[in-house]
């Protein structure tokens, strides 16, 4: 098992400006918990989601008002999706994939290139560890798609949204990259795990 | 009531501790599911918990900073948790004054710039009290906010030092508050040394002060190393203790 960091605790001495550090004469600490991986680099294992512009999100129109929707983002405050930028109309409750456009200074997100996602069920899930759930190159998100032939969409902000298909085996996986996002060879794991579940 | 009970006796205190011997301390982290992050910690007869929510929308909204998050803590003793009155909900005198200290030491610990127009709830319950429950408080909000993955520059634990029998102790338990000469809780932040907490009941000479002080660091180290083991054992154990969707 690899060390776990605590805040506070020095992780280079050179600075390194990120959001889960912090940097003092030079040297750069751990703000939150998390450890070292082979390459050392720190990854956090829980921080509370912070959006930049770019970012792929999960969200629920929760207001309508008349220049465009407010997006439940899983975030303290809604984000926005102005009229102007969809030419799908929304209504409330309805679930979108959209990109993050803008972050100004407070917070407030705005959102762009939003797109409807249909009927299905939205689950929680740690932000920091949503890199681990889509994989490299999207390798973890196909495995899961392929195994339980479910659809899946996955924002950075942790919502994930599933539909059709074998939903609680789907579940289940993501479960077990929850847990074990700290190991390696885990696609593979997961892919041995769903081949062995297949009814 | 007038028969005096000696507080240390050859180098030993009422319970057997030795001057600067802490109360037996166990932390474990992640006690509670719907909190952010949480903390249970257990020191001599004190049983604190601590659950932190956030950074979540400011209310009410007219006290929200568009420069940073704000710190809020509240803290409460049950009713079982003495044998003095606790009866009566809500906050009193007391209550506030130890919401606004614990509150402070946070405010400046957590790297609040980041999160703008939010706060960050801290609530402490102290279940059983027996003397320096400031202190394991202190010591239990840390590891909860740590816990939640809130962006913190330092770890932080709080303890007691003091005087009594003209000796300088660490650690005082109920009686040695009541009773003793002095009572001086503290709070340090474990890279830096930092003071985030000082307070003062009784007298204490400058060269005293500075001698309970020196012993208050030393334990600190103790303390947080406990705070670590308690954090890596919720971490390293996810497989078991992962949050179910």
């Amino acid at each position: 098992m690899k060390k776990i960091v605590v805040p506070g605790e020095q992780l280079y001495n050179k600075p390194v400006r990120n959001e889960s550090m912090y940097v003092e004469d030079n040297n750069t600490y751990a703000a939150v918990i998390g450890f070292m991986d082979e390459e050392n680099r720190f990854v956090p294992t829980k921080s509370a989601y912070r959006p930049k512009p770019g970012d792929a999100v999960v969200g629920v129109v929760v207001y309508i008002r008349s220049n465009g929707y407010k997006v439940d983002l899983n975030l303290p405050f809604e984000g926005f999706l102005s009229g102007k930028d969809t030419r799908v109309p929304f209504s409330m409750g309805e679930i979108m994939f959209a990109k993050v456009r803008d972050v100004d200074e407070v917070g407030n997100v705005d959102l762009t290139d939003a797109r409807k996602l249909g009927p299905g069920k939205i689950v929680n899930f740690p932000s920091a560890k949503v890199p681990r759930l889509i994989g490299k190159r999207n390798s973890m998100l196909q495995t899961i798609r392929d195994g339980t032939g479910t659809e899946i969409f996955i924002g950075n902000n942790g919502y994930i949204w599933l539909a059709g298909g074998n939903i609680p085996l789907a579940l289940k996986a993501i479960n077990i990259v929850n847990k074990k996002s700290h190991t390696s060879g885990l696609t593979q794991q997961i892919a041995d795990f769903l081949a062995a579940n297949k009814d | 009531m007038s028969e005096e009970v000696k507080l240390i006796v050859d180098g030993k205190r009422r319970d057997g501790r030795a001057l600067d011997e802490l109360r037996p301390l166990k932390i474990e982290a992640g006690v509670l599911h719907e909190a952010d992050g949480s903390a249970l910690v257990h020191w001599g007869g004190n049983k604190v918990i601590a659950g932190v929510f956030g950074p979540r929308e400011c209310l009410p909204k007219h006290e929200a900073n568009p420069y940073k998050a704000l710190v809020k803590c509240r803290y409460t003793m049950s009713p079982f948790a003495s044998k003095e009155e606790h009866s009566r909900s809500g906050p009193n005198r007391r209550s506030i004054e130890i919401s606004k200290v614990i509150r402070q030491v946070f405010e400046s610990l957590v790297v609040s710039e980041l999160y703008p127009m939010t706060q960050i709830d801290i609530y402490v319950d102290v279940l059983q009290a027996e003397g320096g429950t400031r202190a394991s408080a202190i010591t239990a909000a840390a590891v909860a906010l740590a816990d939640a993955g809130i962006p913190m520059k330092d770890m932080a634990c709080g303890l007691a030092v003091g005087k009594a029998e003209d000796q300088i102790i660490l650690d005082l338990g109920k009686e040695e508050d009541n009773s003793g000469q002095s009572d001086v809780p503290i709070a340090i932040s474990h890279r830096d040394k930092k003071f985030l907490l000082l307070q003062m009941d009784g007298l204490l000479s400058r060269d005293e002060l500075e001698q309970a002080l020196d012993m208050g660091i030393v334990a600190s180290d103790k303390i947080h190393e406990l705070q670590v083991d308690a954090i890596t054992r919720r971490y390293s154990n996810l497989e078991s203790d992962g949050v179910e969707l």
